[in-house]
């Protein structure tokens, strides 16, 4: 691990902290903010069931990815290959394809493959995460079955001049280098970003897959202990954001997120093929922008937007035969292309009666090739959509809305999208609540799924979904406590569900006949904030019930009404925050319930199992201030009772591990 | 609830979360079944054993193997977990055995494991004994003579030497393509004929290559059509081919899908039965007697060595298409003549097993593990 890094921060931190910089406004790692509490939502939150992650947890997670920040801070669950590989996300036990994500707008979810690799989106990119649950993602896009993860950046018009630096060092060769930094007055604001992140995750373990050597006498057999090797990774990456303020009404905004992801892929726990053979490499690239206008009238609201996402991802696999360079087995190079355009515009006819119009027009561009067997495909897609939705106040109890929509693809049939919800107000200023929504969703399949060499049905049909929300909302303030809770109960019928199949010539996505979805989610959130001690005390557990219901002629074919593969039955989370004058701490703790990985849910062999586990990690901090400038340092132990787990089969995650973190407010 | 009293359960509550969030949970050691079978060699031999490889799901390194007593009619999944307590590998492709050892080919685990069938009496069937590792994507490995084997492979674009007595690669024939437009050579089957090895080269290919076993050299190559996936050598000499055609839109383009017909002592080829229209013929086998074929194409067919024609009727249905049954695997038991067939499902539970006497009519079906593709048998 290089310490070079820390030295050098150390360095200029000295004089940065004597000087007198102007006041800024950027948010320290662990330190609780002034507590407010939003007694009234928007009307246009109307029976939705949209859960904010906390300022205090984006902080503290601010050099992770948002993979970590997902399994540890929420309810969906998260599918990673190992530390720093892909990472795809369960959203109320769907696939990861019915997750889409959104940042300022832009999709992030591939046209390609249909969803998000949520290892290589940077924490530094985020200040807001709002997770829309199951059909409440409607009210922003279509597709989503499962959820919307909507990232936002936030800007801060009072600032002058403000930046962070964060370092952060960890275990295996890890360290983070962030930078922020905004400019700008009220009229004007630049924000720029620039993050690095490499760790060379070779963490030791006992390889229990395999044995290193038997004593033919005894029997007696041994396990080696392995590095993980070739499991380094490699992010870095920019994002620069420009806001003008025309007047009180009116914003232009505009962004450019540029980053590249490099990765060593690590060999199965029982691969012994050695490290000349079986070499995998990805490299993933992206280039995002968007122009937006935002005019916000005492009546009339307009937001139109553009932006456009372009990715490549290229994998290969080499071996070393005899001689010396690698050989090429795949070469697989992909570049997917997507423009958006959006404009939504909302009308208050009176302060209990609002009207949203919306239209979009998408292009979507693919070109997918793997040049050793010179197979791929290059394909493009438009989609427009339109939806029109009316919010009603009928009295102090009772709101009500209806939404209806649009979803048109090229060379496909007009799908309509619907959501129609209310709520029920027991107490005033949203303190006791119920809410009820029905909605239909429809997702197209990806490019992927359509034209993919070999395997690729352009027959497929889209997948639609009938969702039944419940929800039991309480939120109360009292004295320095504030406390809220959510409880929903879902119900999601998804046919002709899209699912890869073997069939003799190998596999290739089919339609299959539905899956059942049914779940129930709940999370608290407990503030407190006295004088010089603040905690913030939050968790949530999610069932998720996830069955495909059809029906197969095979009678052999064990797969009716079993949980779908890899999807927990049962998760949870835990966290504690509290700050003391200038000390943090905070434990963090989630938990999985075992997942099956084959179809017809066997779990006869531990083979066919992944173990529930229970993650706990614990940090430290201190804060330091001279002046305008703070220096939060904070030490955190991950994995805290080294844990043996894993998240797929024969992916070795690591044991207890460590990281510093430094964060430079200034 | 006054404050006084609402902090009292506060911290009651936390301490309870705190006590359930510091457990600890389970390790590897626990979960692994201690229930060792501890089958004994000669019970197997007596039983008329059969050993199906079930491949597991590429890169979930869940392949498995099955025990199947075909005297009582017994099944046990997983002997080789149960036995060593470390699962096989990825994709178990295929098995041979040489010595009282039993080496099992795990292709995307680049290595062969050896377990033990009789050569160390201290230890039971199937326990782990030593490994071939540093393989590349190793199919099958074939015992030339009792200081030599060749294992073919999916990537080496060659043929590995290997000495049994010391579990070693010590050479290697080269069999890479001068005009490499695709991966070629990838080596599949290997059958010895007199001096002669022939090997075929399945993915994005269309050769049987030919090498003489004494020098280790390459000396032959003959095309047949595209994609060879298995091959048998009959009683008279013969070497039959299967051959699915590659797929519709391959840049290695695709041909008819065939059997062929070799002279294995002049290389030869002699006759081209073609397949119907969207055929995907697979697993060629022969019966003990070797004068009888079967492959898959769907149903199970069947065709004496000494056909003219290609069957008309096929031997075991798969049943209709939609729903039906997906066979995978085959394997003729080379002393009865039944016919083992399997059905992989949907290639993510486990798959089943159906036994068909030489007339065929059903004995047995049974399940085994994910995806079984190879059978061997065991016993006279």
């Amino acid at each position: 691990m290089s310490r070079l890094p820390v030295i050098l921060l150390l360095i200029i931190a000295k004089p940065v902290f004597v000087q007198n910089l102007y006041s800024q406004n950027l948010n320290d790692t662990l330190h609780i903010q002034e507590i407010k509490i939003h007694s009234k939502r928007a009307i246009q939150d109307n029976a939705l069931y949209v859960s904010r992650i906390d300022s205090v947890v984006l902080n503290d997670k601010a050099n992770s990815s948002l993979s970590e920040l997902l399994a540890e801070h929420t309810g969906i669950f998260i599918k990673t290959y190992g530390r720093g590989a892909m990472a795809s996300a369960s959203f109320r036990g769907t696939d990861p394809s019915h997750t889409k994500v959104l940042w300022n707008g832009i999709e992030l979810n591939s046209p390609m493959l249909g969803m998000t690799d949520f290892s290589i989106i940077p924490m530094l990119f985020i200040d807001k995460v709002e997770l829309f649950h199951g059909s409440s993602s409607i009210s922003e896009t279509s597709g989503a079955l499962g959820g919307l993860i909507n990232l936002q950046t936030t800007t801060d018009w009072s600032g002058n001049f403000s930046g962070s630096y964060l370092q952060g060092l960890g275990s295996y060769g890890t360290h983070d280098e962030n930078l922020r930094i905004n400019a700008g007055n009220s009229k004007v604001q630049s924000q720029t970003r620039i993050f690095f992140s490499h760790s060379d995750n070779d963490f030791s373990y006992v390889n229990h897959d395999i044995y290193d050597s038997v004593n033919l006498e005894t029997g007696k057999k041994y396990y080696p202990i392995m590095k993980n090797e070739d499991a380094w990774f490699t992010y870095y990456g920019i994002l620069q954001e420009l806001k003008y303020r025309i007047n009180t009404c009116d914003i232009v905004s505009m962004s450019f997120w540029g980053q590249q992801s490099s990765r060593s892929i690590p060999l199965l726990s029982t691969n012994e093929s050695g490290r000349n053979n079986n070499v995998n490499r990805q490299e993933d690239g992206s280039l995002r922008g968007q122009v937006s206008f935002r005019h916000y009238g005492e009546k009339f609201t307009i937001d139109a937007f553009s932006g456009f996402n372009s990715m490549n991802l290229d994998y290969s696999l080499k071996n070393r035969l005899d001689s010396d360079s690698l050989l090429q087995i795949i070469n697989s190079g992909s570049l997917s292309r997507s423009v958006y355009n959006k404009i939504k515009m909302g009308y208050i006819f009176s302060p209990g009666f609002r009207l949203e119009l919306s239209a979009g027009a998408d292009i979507h561009q693919v070109n997918s090739f793997e040049k050793v067997k010179q197979e791929g495909y290059s394909e493009e897609r438009l989609q427009y959509h339109t939806s029109a939705s009316v919010y009603k106040k009928w009295n102090r109890r009772f709101i009500s809305n209806i939404m209806v929509g649009t979803e048109l693809i090229q060379k496909a049939d007009i799908s309509p999208v619907w959501k129609a919800g209310s709520e029920f107000h027991i107490l005033p200023e949203d303190k006791f609540y119920l809410s009820l929504s029905f909605a239909s969703n429809t997702r197209f399949p990806s490019l992927n799924d359509l034209y993919y060499q070999p395997g690729g049905n352009i027959l497929l049909k889209p997948e639609h979904s009938m969702d039944q929300d419940m929800g039991i909302h309480f939120n109360t303030q009292g004295g320095r406590l504030i406390y809220s809770h959510d409880i929903s109960v879902y119900m999601s019928q998804v046919k002709n569900w899209i699912m890869w199949i073997y069939g003799p010539k190998g596999a290739s996505p089919e339609n299959i006949e539905y899956v059942d979805i049914k779940g129930l989610e709940t999370e608290f959130s407990l503030k407190y904030k006295a004088e010089e001690f603040s905690c913030l005390i939050g968790g949530g557990y999610v069932l998720a019930s996830s069955r495909d219901m059809t029906r197969s002629a095979n009678e052999f074919d064990k797969s009716f009404g079993k949980q779908l593969p890899y999807i927990p039955l049962h998760s949870a989370n835990a966290m504690a925050y509290t700050q003391f004058k200038t000390w943090s701490l905070s434990y963090i703790w989630n938990y999985y319930s075992k997942r099956i990985t084959t179809t017809s849910g066997q779990s006869e062999s531990a083979r066919d199992v992944l173990y529930p586990y229970f993650m706990n990690s614990l940090g430290a901090g201190k804060q330091f201030s001279a002046g305008d400038s703070k220096l939060d340092i904070n030490f955190k132990i991950h994995n805290l009772f080294n844990e043996q787990y894993r998240s797929v089969l024969q992916r070795q995650m690591p044991g207890r591990n460590y990281s510093l973190q430094l964060k430079l407010n200034f | 609830m006054d404050k006084k009293s609402l902090s009292k359960h506060l911290l009651a509550g936390i301490f309870l979360t705190g006590i359930f969030m510091l457990q600890s949970c389970m390790h590897d050691e626990t979960w692994v079944e201690q229930l060792k079978p501890n089958l004994r060699v000669e019970d197997i031999l007596a039983g008329r054993g059969v050993l199906v490889l079930n491949e597991g799901n590429f890169m979930y390194g869940n392949s498995s193997l099955s025990y199947y007593n075909s005297r009582e009619n017994e099944v046990l999944n997983d002997v080789f977990y149960r036995q060593n307590g470390i699962p096989l590998g990825d994709v178990a492709q295929s098995a041979s055995l040489f010595d009282g050892e039993l080496f099992i080919v795990l292709n995307n685990s680049g290595k062969i494991a050896v377990v033990n069938f009789g050569k160390y009496p201290a230890l039971k069937a199937f326990e782990f004994i030593h490994k071939i590792s540093g393989l590349q994507s190793p199919r099958y490995i074939s015992f030339i003579d009792s200081t030599k084997a060749y294992v073919s492979d999916l990537y080496a674009r060659g043929i590995s030497i290997i000495d049994p007595a010391t579990y070693s690669v010590y050479d290697k024939i080269s069999l890479a393509n001068n005009t490499p437009d695709f991966y070629q050579h990838p080596t599949e089957q290997i059958i010895q004929f007199e001096n002669e090895v022939f090997t075929n080269c399945y993915s994005f290919d269309d050769k049987i290559l030919v090498i003489n076993s004494l020098t280790d050299k390459l000396i032959d190559s003959i095309t047949v059509l595209q994609q060879p996936n298995s091959m048998v050598l009959d009683r008279f000499g013969k070497l039959w081919v299967i051959c699915d055609g590659g797929f519709q839109g391959s840049a290695f383009g695709n041909s008819e899908a065939g059997l062929i017909r070799i002279d294995a002592g002049t290389h030869t080829v002699e006759k081209i039965f073609i397949l119907p229209s969207d055929s995907w013929p697979s697993k060629l086998c022969i019966n003990g007697g070797a004068d009888t074929l079967y492959f898959i194409n769907g149903d199970v067919w069947r065709m004496p060595v000494t056909a003219k024609e290609l069957p008309d009727q096929s031997f075991i249905s798969a049943g209709s298409e939609k729903g039906g049954k997906l066979f995978y695997g085959l394997g003729v038991d080379p002393v009865s003549s039944e016919v083992y067939v399997s059905d992989a499902i949907d290639h993510t539970q486990n798959g089943v097993v159906y036994r068909f006497r030489p007339d065929g009519s059903s004995v047995d079906t049974f399940r085994v593990g994910i995806i079984p593709g190879f059978f061997f048998f065991f016993g006279e």
